[in-house]
């Protein structure tokens, strides 16, 4: 059973007009990606999805405005300090701070567009362990068909 | 090498099997005399240095007439062997009188047999084969030798057929021994002739125990012929240790079944230290007898068989629980032969889509599946269908703030189904483990994303989330399997750091490998602790639509039918499917570890071989075996080499424990079940030849054609 596919497009193709700024300290200058806000229709059992969506030249689609980061657990409040001073929001399910591993999950959100800017700026935070964009993978089969 | 185990061959009979130059090589075999051509054809081993060991072999004869068995001993090593001492009997079950247990070799008239038993014994001397003395054999079983010393009451049991028991069996028999048998000979080591009309044809059993060479305690033992006639009940054969020991004329306890499946009613399997004083079990139960003791000098245990009350069994085996030198107790379950398909309606087509190369019948004689294996399924949700129903526990939803972890678009209740549907429920399918318990992780989202491989969209995030979550149970216990029938083309940053955690926990991480038809299998199945499992057609061949490469794990059906909702199954196809089948494998091992009582006993090694599965090699795989290749990984489980499902299947066919699957095996078989078409212990699934169908007869050739697959040994 291939699932529908219902793609509202709502937003698209924020110029790059504003091209690089310089950085300077306490604030994030980027360059700001296209992208398209897609709107999924809503389906039962979840709520109405809306995705940022930037593709890489790869072909990949990405989220545009999150950056996945895995940190040293003892590194989160510093990392959330300097993350806010930039306007950006640490995300984390709320129960992961009692997990018993040193390291801890974050999905930081920042401004449309800057995922892969922000994305440079990350990595090179203290207790940084891993970061990345957020890519999609997909179920692997389907149902419906005949033998 | 097992120093204590040697091959044979029946020289008589011209098979000879391989052997090492310096192992002797004995061959004991029955030969039937008015055969044209030898009517056994196997040369078999056994170690009964243990003792316990009985081989039976049943012998078609005619209703009347003149008849005779003989029992020879041929000699192949190249050098000249000692024989030590043995027994044997022979009985006709045609010949029993009503409440008879055993009839020894067909008498008399009060049974509904006439005419005279007539025995003959030849031993040694008129044979130049053989040197040394013999201290006395005179015969079988008959007056004149029960007269040799043993007292008159036990031949009139065992010639009336009553039960009894004759504790001096031994001084009749083990006056024999000393004997050379040169290399290249052979000899009668004793013959039964004779004319009993019985009321129809049928077969006699020969029975013959601790027959040994004293080298090495290592001994020869019959073989049989695989064309006789079908195995006979042994109802009122003789069980239990024959020598040392007593001869126990006592019936085989009969099979149970009260809702937890069939068991020998009022025994106990007990696995014991071979130190274990058996003189306290009529402490802890007046009415506890020991009818078995086998020990396994190679395992350090021994296996006992404690008959008792049937009333009894549970407050002895809580008893036994915590006594020093006690290993496991518990039922004696009937776990081979016994399980038949499904009635699951799509179980037919669940086989022809590829399952067929699983043996779950197999599989399931060790377990069904514990509801204490929780598989987290990190998927769109699952819904408890009826398939389901008490096994969906509470998950974890990563798409938003609820706790519905019900599914979105069908894709994560039928991965659930295809690893644990309930099996003989009637309806549906049935899963790889039945009985496990799924705990639902939703992560994807019921939509396609263009560019995003896959039906339903997962989001890196919400994968993490979900990752982290299973790593934390799994740290605490509360999940012992996870399967992703999801995946990409890139890497999800951090993952194999969540996935490591998880796989630091012994908690495998199950992963389809993708549907384009690619290398290198996607992420996150190319995670270095991931298993990941490609597609294969139900053939067993690699399906071009999966995803291969150098870190292809395994291999399992791409198409299958699977659960969706309450609806008819429908037709799935992908390695989201073949995933969980590879899961519900491992689901079954564990819940086999979680429930001891279901295999441990009396087959200490079986999970040796299945935590030899989760081996990690330097070549990545996560999965072990010989013959890997990129397209189907270690292949099928079935169909791999050295995988510990496979060797584990073909354990089983190892009835007796000892490493070998060989005629002995067959003959318990033969001891226990009735095992040809019709009967209520045979198993289709255990008639593996020949190739092109079924002969209705589970038999040594169908052991040997795994033992054949397996190699000769255990590893």
């Amino acid at each position: 059973m291939k699932p529908i596919v219902f793609v509202v497009l709502t937003a698209a193709m924020v110029a790059a007009s504003s091209g690089c700024r310089d950085s300077t300290p306490g604030r994030f200058v980027y360059t700001p990606v296209p992208y398209t806000v897609v709107t999924f229709p809503p389906v039962r059992g979840t709520p109405q999805p809306t995705m940022v969506i930037s593709i890489e030249e790869s072909g990949q689609p990405y989220s545009a405005d999150l950056v996945l980061v895995t940190l040293d657990k003892s590194a989160k409040a510093r990392f959330m300090r300097w993350a806010n001073s930039l306007g950006f929001t640490v995300e984390s399910d709320p129960e992961s701070d009692n997990y018993p591993f040193d390291f801890i999950f974050v999905s930081v959100r920042v401004p449309l567009g800057s995922a892969a800017d922000a994305l440079k700026l990350i990595r090179k935070q203290h207790g940084v362990r891993d970061a990345g964009l957020s890519h999609f993978a997909g179920t692997l089969g389907s149902g419906g068909g005949q033998p | 090498m097992n120093s204590r185990k040697m091959w044979f061959g029946a020289v008589t009979l011209g098979i000879a099997l391989a052997a090492s130059a310096s192992t002797p090589l004995v061959g004991v075999s029955f030969r039937h005399a008015h055969a044209a051509t030898p009517a056994f054809e196997l040369a078999v081993d056994c170690d009964v240095s243990a003792p316990g060991i009985q081989a039976v072999c049943n012998v078609p004869v005619p209703a009347s007439g003149p008849r005779s068995v003989a029992v020879v001993a041929s000699n192949s090593t190249g050098a000249s062997v000692s024989l030590g001492a043995f027994s044997f009997d022979i009985f006709n079950p045609n010949c029993g009188g009503a409440g008879a247990t055993t009839t020894p070799q067909g008498t008399p008239a009060s049974s509904g047999c006439t005419g005279a038993p007539g025995a003959t014994g030849i031993w040694p001397a008129s044979n130049p084969n053989l040197t040394g003395t013999s201290a006395g054999f005179t015969g079988l079983v008959n007056a004149a030798n029960f007269a040799n010393g043993c007292p008159a009451g036990d031949y009139a049991n065992a010639a009336t057929g009553a039960s009894g028991t004759s504790t001096s069996f031994l001084s009749c028999f083990n006056q024999l021994g000393g004997e050379t048998l040169a290399n290249g000979a052979s000899v009668i080591l004793g013959t039964q002739t004779y004319d009993v009309t019985m009321p129809a044809a049928g077969s006699i059993i020969l029975t013959l125990s601790n027959v040994a060479a004293t080298d090495d305690n290592t001994v020869s033992l019959l073989s049989c012929d695989p064309s006789s006639a079908p195995p006979v009940p042994p109802t009122g054969n003789v069980t239990g240790a024959c020598f040392p020991g007593t001869l126990n004329f006592t019936a085989a306890p009969p099979i149970v079944d009260d809702g937890s499946g069939p068991r020998q009613e009022g025994t106990l399997i007990v696995t014991s230290s071979l130190q274990f004083d058996t003189g306290g079990l009529s402490v802890l139960d007046p009415n506890a007898q020991l009818i078995e003791d086998t020990h396994w000098d190679q395992f350090g245990v021994r296996v006992l068989v404690v008959k008792t009350l049937d009333s009894n069994l549970d407050q002895l085996i809580i008893k036994l629980q915590g006594v020093p030198g006690i290993i496991a107790a518990g039922k004696n379950w009937m776990h081979s032969l016994l399980d038949v398909a499904p009635n699951d309606p799509y179980w037919t087509g669940q086989n022809n889509a590829g399952l067929e190369l699983i043996n779950l019948a197999e599989l399931w004689s060790y377990s069904t599946g514990s509801p204490n294996v929780h598989v987290a399924v990190l998927d769109t949700g699952v819904n408890e269908i009826p398939d389901l129903q008490g096994r969906v526990l509470p998950g974890k939803n990563f798409l938003d703030a609820t706790d519905d972890t019900s599914h979105t678009d069908g894709h994560g209740t039928m991965v659930a189904s295809v690893i644990a549907a309930a099996k003989n429920n009637g309806q549906g399918i049935a899963g790889i483990a039945p009985g496990v318990s799924i705990v639902p992780v939703k992560v994807c989202y019921p939509i396609h994303l263009p560019g995003v491989y896959g039906f339903a969209t997962c989001p890196n995030g919400p994968i993490l989330n979900g990752l982290w979550w299973v790593a934390s149970q799994a740290a605490s216990g509360s999940i012992q399997l996870v399967n992703m029938s999801l995946g990409g083309d890139p890497d999800i940053p951090g993952a194999s750091t969540a996935i490591a955690a998880i796989h630091q926990r012994n908690v495998p991480v199950v992963v389809a490998s993708g549907n384009n038809g690619s290398s290198p299998v996607m992420y996150p199945a190319r995670d270095p602790n991931a298993i990941a499992v490609g597609g294969t057609w139900p053939n067993s061949d690699w399906r071009p639509d999966a995803n291969f490469g150098a870190d292809l794990d395994i291999a399992a059906p791409f198409q299958t039918y699977a659960m969706n909702n309450i609806d008819a199954p429908v037709y799935a196809q992908g390695t989201s499917f073949s995933a969980p089948v590879i899961t519900g494998l491992l689901a079954l091992k564990m819940s086999s570890d979680l429930v001891p009582e279901g295999l441990v006993l009396g087959d200490p090694w079986a999970f040796q071989t299945w935590a030899n599965w989760m081996d990690h090699t330097p070549s990545h795989q996560v999965v072990s075996c010989s013959g890997w290749n990129q397209y189907t990984g270690c292949g099928v489980p079935w169909d791999a080499n050295d995988l510990g499902v496979k060797f584990m299947a073909a354990r089983r066919y190892d009835l007796n424990g000892d490493c070998i699957v060989d005629v002995a095996d067959e003959q318990i078989l033969a001891l226990h079940w009735e095992a040809t078409f019709g009967m209520p212990f045979y198993n289709v699934a255990y008639d593996l030849e020949p190739l092109s169908y079924p002969d209705l007869d589970v038999d040594i050739k169908d052991l040997q054609k795994v033992f054949s697959r397996e190699g000769f040994r255990c590893r």
